[in-house]
């Protein structure tokens, strides 16, 4: 499943945006425990969101990945510029919860601005977690070419991320 | 050549040279430039100004207030229990979150369409004024309106906008709006009631009125120039026929209408074609700041002043040339190239010499015998006028006939609009060519006065007050709060709890115009949408809706139906008005916000024929020592009042005298002189009937004997504002002077502390010449033209300017390397300004007026905190960016104005980095200078070290914080500013924090929204040709004009020129700010840094900054003589 079935506007927005509760009832539409697309393990894990579908009320999802008010992050220019979602979130498809695992630190953000090295990738691929060069090149081979070719010379200066 | 004669009509004329000899030069190469009185005399230092905002360290305790303070904030604290109470919160505070907070994130149930959060949404509606609405386009964060911008397509507006419609948005989140329905209940007070009541009683008692056809109902509207109100208004006659409807506005164009009524028979409106003007004579009349549309008229008005696309030979006459006479100086007086003081009485016979003037240079066959004899029976002798205004005036726009116009501004008497329509027609022949005339849109409907005499009859049992606030600002005379109580029922539908509110038996929460349906039409009659972008945040509802409400339009019932017909009723004006029905061109229509080309019609009026003009006496105003001239202004922050809620304009530096918070009575300097008068002295105005307290401020460039009042101020309405709010001076307007009157003046011995940020920011007299530069046509020649660029500090530079010295030798890839974090050792070193694009601006003070809309549009975008009175004083303003007007020429009774906006110059060498000990100043490679807030310190040495004082300080938790409260300890403050405030913040800025340095940044996140749009655009366009490899081809355009190029060896994303503006470009009405790529040769700012008299402030400091300026033009006719 892509990435951006639920972050739809990841490519157009700087937030990667939360699904609203329609995007999560196109799938998990049965609100009868017991049918499909119910979670069988914990049929109550899905109930936040039949709750919200019922009284209209927003889902409160927990806020895993957050920067300092003070850093203005945004989503589209990366995901546009080749840089895939693993890159900054890790192996999300891994993931039974969602955990912190990368620092997302200034320092950690510069030292992939400085020096991109495997981080780039064609802009088709972003949310492929098992993507790999075609053509048999090393995935710096690949980052370097991408970054000629769609002259990606991220900011590294303060004001690149705060104003 | 002085102007003093103007003073000889004076009873009593006393000696008015004192200031003139100041023993000054007189070559015009060198004027003198100065920002007060105080420092033209030498009583001031610029050098003790050179730390802004510094007061003593105790101040944070609460005891920081200046001896002489009378508003000092007493916090009743002693030092001790404030160190125990802070110690005791501390230890609350660590006690509390050691881990980092649980956050939610809320999505949306059921997505709504066309919403992207965080990419925000642009809406085109229209903003309802006085004079006809002006368009505009609204920037929606996530549903949260936060700045207004000019429609772009809109010849009203062309994208920029005025600093009211740019200080609204404030209005719709002001904490002081009325939030809930008012009733008055027992013992006569108002008392908190509901809709659901209102809804019940209104249902019952206009059922009544309906019966009665109406009778006892009156109807009190602000003038709103709106189809839909029209077509409800048709319904209204049906269902109250016997109804009175009054329309009132405390300034307007009532004289300029009546006079036409008198003469053409029909209600015509005027329009003048300031652009096609190239003599333009004004009289009284501030078109360019406060009149009719100043947006599109400074446009045409600063178009016809470049130099820069004119034939040399034929400069000297298409460039326009202003003469102005006026009372008061204005911002229109300020873009003149000739002013003369007259009070405003004096005017009319002002127009009766230039009159006579013209007859007789008139050939015979233009003018008939009748005329001339009537012309020469004139009895002129009353005031003296310098002889060279009549004879030089007369012979310029007999020269410039049909391209010159003569304007006279609604304070003027009909008579004199009268007479100026004779001129532009009879004698001028400027009719269609500067001046036309088009059918007024005018509404039948009562004057103010039989309101009031109905009222007071008590024939009036309800009144219905729709906006405004006729309590406040109707004539004196007529008493309304006096007579307001013989109606039993007083409706009124307002924003704010105002006097009329309080005055009323049901107050009504009204609905800002950004949260209603509605549509008017411009000051030309060009029809425009206006739309909701936001439910009623208090639950307010329009006037409209009131109106479908009450009067049951397409058989409403309930309110509910009101607000839902209320859409309906717009559209139905929409076909009314353009005769399309169809769902799509209405849905085109709110969607730009217009219908193109819509405006009235020329029609050729009746010949104004001068017989009809007998001049039956001549002004009587003789100023004697006590007995003055009194004109009544609108405030250029608060209009008429409407704005008194907007904390924004409250601190608005007025463009003439610099105020904040307060108003003044505007006085000479030979008059105060001769009166003993100080600025700050309280005075007192007697005009017979009423007598107002309020303090004076001495004005150069004030005619002498007259003095100018702003209206709209009064008591401070702002919640927690503390000091300030100025004087309200309505008491003295009555029904047969508007405009002007005489009163007795005398001074009280008291004293107001009046602030106003005139020597605020000053740079070091000795560096003057450096700062502003003011030249004649010729002098622009010699300069334009001059090989003595070589030695100029702009050829320094490292981009931008003289690029044949760089190009070559533009920095190569390898040069290019960044400074990692880890090489500690070189962050001293200066940053490489190496990015492919080089911010950079040009502001052209030849077409700055002084307006200040980029001031509030910066504060709009920046998320800029208002300070108050008191900080304002203390040099602790906010803004980014300040217009600093200074007085030029040496004579103090009559300088000229120029206004130059000033704010960061990002220079390349910034004093302010090379002093920052945390390294919070720093450079980017694109030259900005930026300010990292998170490392800031509070050190402020780069304040005291920045030449052009440029940088604020937080001195107190602004953005947290009531203003009452700045300097109260923690623990005893209130919860902070209200929600509603934070609605208005720019999610892409930061909201800044005490003890941070802030200033001008070039509008970062714009900047950053531009490149992120490219490289987004371009990336998506390129997806099918990822093949190809990269290329300098520059036909290889990507989308929207976006390409990738390799430059200096890297492969880079270009953003067109124009595509980022910054905040205050955007909104300059003149167009006088000009930002983009100085490394782009074919952009705007890189054309007009090469011109010859591009200039730098304090260029010789070696700053190098990125903001240079163009040189103010006079042009100045030499048979005036020198003075005039």
């Amino acid at each position: 499943m892509d990435c951006r079935y639920c972050h739809q506007h990841v490519e157009s927005s700087k937030h990667a945006t939360v699904p609203s509760t329609q995007v999560c009832m196109s799938c998990h539409n049965s609100i009868d425990p017991g049918k499909a697309f119910v979670n069988v393990r914990n049929p109550q894990f899905l109930a936040p969101v039949h709750d919200s579908w019922k009284t209209n009320q927003p889902i409160e999802w927990k806020r895993i990945h957050k920067l300092p008010e003070y850093s203005y992050f945004d989503h589209s220019v990366h995901v546009n510029r080749g840089v895939s979602c693993f890159e900054c979130h890790g192996p999300i498809n891994e993931m039974d919860v969602v955990y912190h695992a990368k620092s997302l630190t200034m320092g950690w953000c510069l030292d992939c601005h400085h020096h991109l090295d495997e981080a780039l990738r064609p802009r088709t691929q972003v949310t492929e977690p098992l993507w790999k060069p075609s053509r048999g090149e090393s995935k710096q081979q690949a980052s370097d070419d991408l970054k000629k070719l769609l002259g990606v010379n991220p900011p590294s200066h303060c004001g690149g991320c705060h104003r | 050549m002085s102007d003093s004669p103007a003073e000889r009509g004076c009873v009593s004329a006393p000696c008015e040279s004192t200031t003139e000899d100041t023993g000054r030069s007189r070559n015009p190469a060198h004027k003198e430039h100065w920002r007060s009185l105080e420092e033209l005399s030498g009583a001031t230092s610029a050098s003790a100004r050179e730390f802004p905002g510094f007061t003593n360290i105790y101040e944070g305790l609460g005891e920081a207030e200046l001896a002489s303070e009378p508003e000092a904030l007493a916090t009743g604290l002693s030092r001790r229990q404030f160190i125990s109470l802070s110690t005791a919160a501390l230890g609350l505070a660590a006690a509390s979150g050691c881990r980092r907070p649980d956050l939610q994130i809320l999505p949306y149930t059921h997505t709504p369409e066309n919403i992207v959060p965080g990419v925000p949404l642009f809406y085109a509606t229209a903003m309802p004024k006085p004079g006809g609405c002006f368009p505009i386009l609204v920037e929606s964060h996530d549903g949260r309106p936060t700045k207004i911008e000019g429609h772009p397509k809109h010849p009203a507006s062309m994208g920029a906008c005025d600093v009211h419609t740019q200080a609204s948005i404030l209005d719709l989140y002001s904490p002081d709006r009325s939030k809930e329905v008012l009733k008055r209940g027992a013992y006569g007070k108002l008392a908190p009631s509901s809709w659901e009541e209102f809804d019940a009683f209104a249902a019952k008692h206009f059922a009544e009125l309906k019966k009665k056809e109406g009778e006892g109902l009156a109807f009190l509207l602000e003038y709103n120039p709106s189809p839909a109100l029209r077509l409800l208004r048709e319904h209204m006659k049906t269902v109250f026929p016997k109804a009175m409807w009054c329309v009132y506005e405390p300034l307007g164009k009532a004289n300029k209408v009546e006079w036409i009524e008198f003469v053409a028979g029909e209600s015509l409106d005027v329009r003048y074609r300031i652009g096609a003007a190239q003599r333009i004579l004004a009289l009284d009349c501030d078109f360019l700041g406060s009149e009719g549309n100043t947006v599109a008229n400074g446009r045409e008005f600063v178009e016809r002043r470049r130099v820069a696309n004119r034939e040399p030979a034929a400069q000297a006459r298409d460039i326009s040339r202003l003469y102005v006479v006026e009372s008061t100086y204005s911002v229109t007086g300020a873009m003149a190239d000739h002013r003369l003081r007259l009070p405003a009485a004096h005017i009319f016979e002002f127009l009766l010499a230039l009159i006579r003037a013209l007859v007789e240079r008139a050939e015979a066959k233009d003018v008939p015998e009748s005329i001339r004899e009537i012309v020469a029976g004139w009895q002129l002798s009353r005031i003296e006028i310098p002889s060279v205004w009549i004879d030089e005036v007369a012979a310029e726009l007999r020269e410039f006939k049909g391209k010159s116009l003569v304007i006279a501004g609604y304070r003027q008497p009909p008579l004199v609009h009268h007479l100026c329509s004779s001129i532009n027609g009879y004698l001028l022949g400027n009719i269609d060519a500067t001046v036309s005339y088009e059918f007024a849109t005018l509404e039948q409907s009562q004057k103010i006065g039989e309101l009031g005499r109905a009222l007071h009859a008590g024939e009036i049992k309800t009144l219905v007050v729709l906006g405004g606030n006729p309590i406040h600002n109707a004539p004196a005379d007529l008493n309304l709060a006096a007579s307001i109580v013989q109606a039993p029922t007083v409706i009124r539908v307002g924003l704010f709890d105002d006097e009329t509110s309080q005055a009323a038996t049901w107050h009504l929460p009204q609905a800002h115009f950004l949260e209603s349906w509605g549509d008017a039409e411009t000051a030309d009659g060009s029809y425009c949408c206006i739309q909701p972008l936001i439910a009623p945040l208090h639950n307010g509802r329009s006037s409209m809706e009131l109106l479908i409400q009450i009067s049951g339009w397409d058989s409403v019932v309930t309110a509910a139906d009101a607000r839902i017909k209320a859409p309906k009723l717009v559209r139905d004006s929409f076909k009314k008005r353009t005769g399309k029905d169809d769902e799509l061109t209405f849905k085109r229509f709110v969607q730009e916000g217009f219908v193109a080309d819509s405006a009235g019609l020329p029609v050729k009026p009746m010949e104004p024929a001068i017989q009809k003009f007998h001049a039956g006496g001549s002004s009587d105003l003789v100023y004697s020592k006590h007995k003055l001239e009194v004109t009544f202004h609108p405030s250029y922050a608060l209009y008429d009042g409407r704005f008194a809620w907007n904390s924004w304009l409250m601190e608005l530096p007025d463009p003439i005298t610099k105020l904040v918070w307060d108003n003044a009575a505007l006085i000479s300097p030979a008059t105060a002189e001769r009166l003993q008068i100080k600025t700050g002295d309280v005075i007192e105005i007697d005009n017979g009937s009423a007598k107002v307290k309020i303090p004076a401020f001495i004005l150069p460039g004030q005619a002498d004997n007259s003095i100018a009042l702003h209206l709209g101020w009064g008591k401070q309405r702002i919640a927690h504002a503390g000091a300030g709010g100025g004087f309200d001076v309505y008491p003295l307007r009555t029904s047969n002077a508007m405009h002007f009157t005489t009163a007795k003046v005398a001074k009280t011995g008291e004293f107001y502390h009046l602030v106003t940020t005139q020597e605020h920011g000053t740079i070091p007299k000795e560096k003057a010449h450096d700062i502003i530069k003011e030249f004649t046509l010729d002098e622009f020649h010699e300069r334009e033209h001059a090989e003595h660029h070589n030695d100029d500090p702009k050829s320094r530079f490292q981009w931008g300017y003289d690029q044949s010295k760089y190009r070559d030798a533009g920095p190569s890839n390898a040069d290019a390397r960044r400074i990692a974090l880890q090489q500690a050792q070189d962050l001293s070193a200066p940053q490489r300004l190496d990015g492919h694009m080089q911010w950079g601006m040009v502001i052209d003070l030849n077409a700055c007026t002084g307006c200040s809309a980029c001031v509030i549009a910066c504060q709009a975008e920046n998320n800029i905190p208002v300070v108050g009175k008191h900080e304002v004083k203390l040099n602790r303003e906010m803004h980014w960016i300040s217009v600093h007007r200074y007085f030029t020429s040496e004579k103090a009774y009559n300088p000229g104005i120029v206004a130059q906006p000033m704010m960061c110059q990002h220079c390349e060498a910034a004093p302010c980095e090379s002093v920052c000990p945390v390294n919070a100043a720093v450079h980017s490679p694109e030259g900005l200078n930026l300010q990292v807030y998170n490392r800031c310190i509070g050190t402020r040495y780069c304040s005291n070290n920045c030449p052009y004082k440029a940088r604020r300080f937080n001195w107190f938790d602004f953005n947290k914080r009531r203003l009452d409260e700045l300097r109260v300890p923690t623990p005893f403050s209130e919860a902070g500013v209200p929600e509603t405030l934070k609605m208005q913040k720019n999610p892409d800025v930061t909201v800044r924090m005490r003890g941070v340095m802030e200033k001008c940044t070039y509008c970062i996140q714009r900047i950053e929204r531009g490149k992120i749009g490219a490289k987004v655009a371009a990336a998506k366009a390129g997806d099918d040709k990822a093949d190809t490899p990269p290329t300098s081809d520059p036909k290889k355009e990507y989308a929207q004009g976006y390409a990738i190029r390799v430059i200096d060896g890297i492969s880079r994303i270009i953003v067109p020129d124009g595509i980022i503006k910054t905040a205050c470009e955007q909104a300059c009405p003149t167009g006088a700010i000009v930002f983009g790529n100085v490394r782009d040769e074919q952009s705007r700012v890189y054309k007009l840094k090469n011109l010859g008299n591009d200039y730098l402030v304090l260029g010789s400091l070696n700053t190098k900054p990125r903001t240079s300026y163009l040189p103010r033009l006079r042009n100045p006719n030499p048979k005036m003589g020198e003075g005039a």
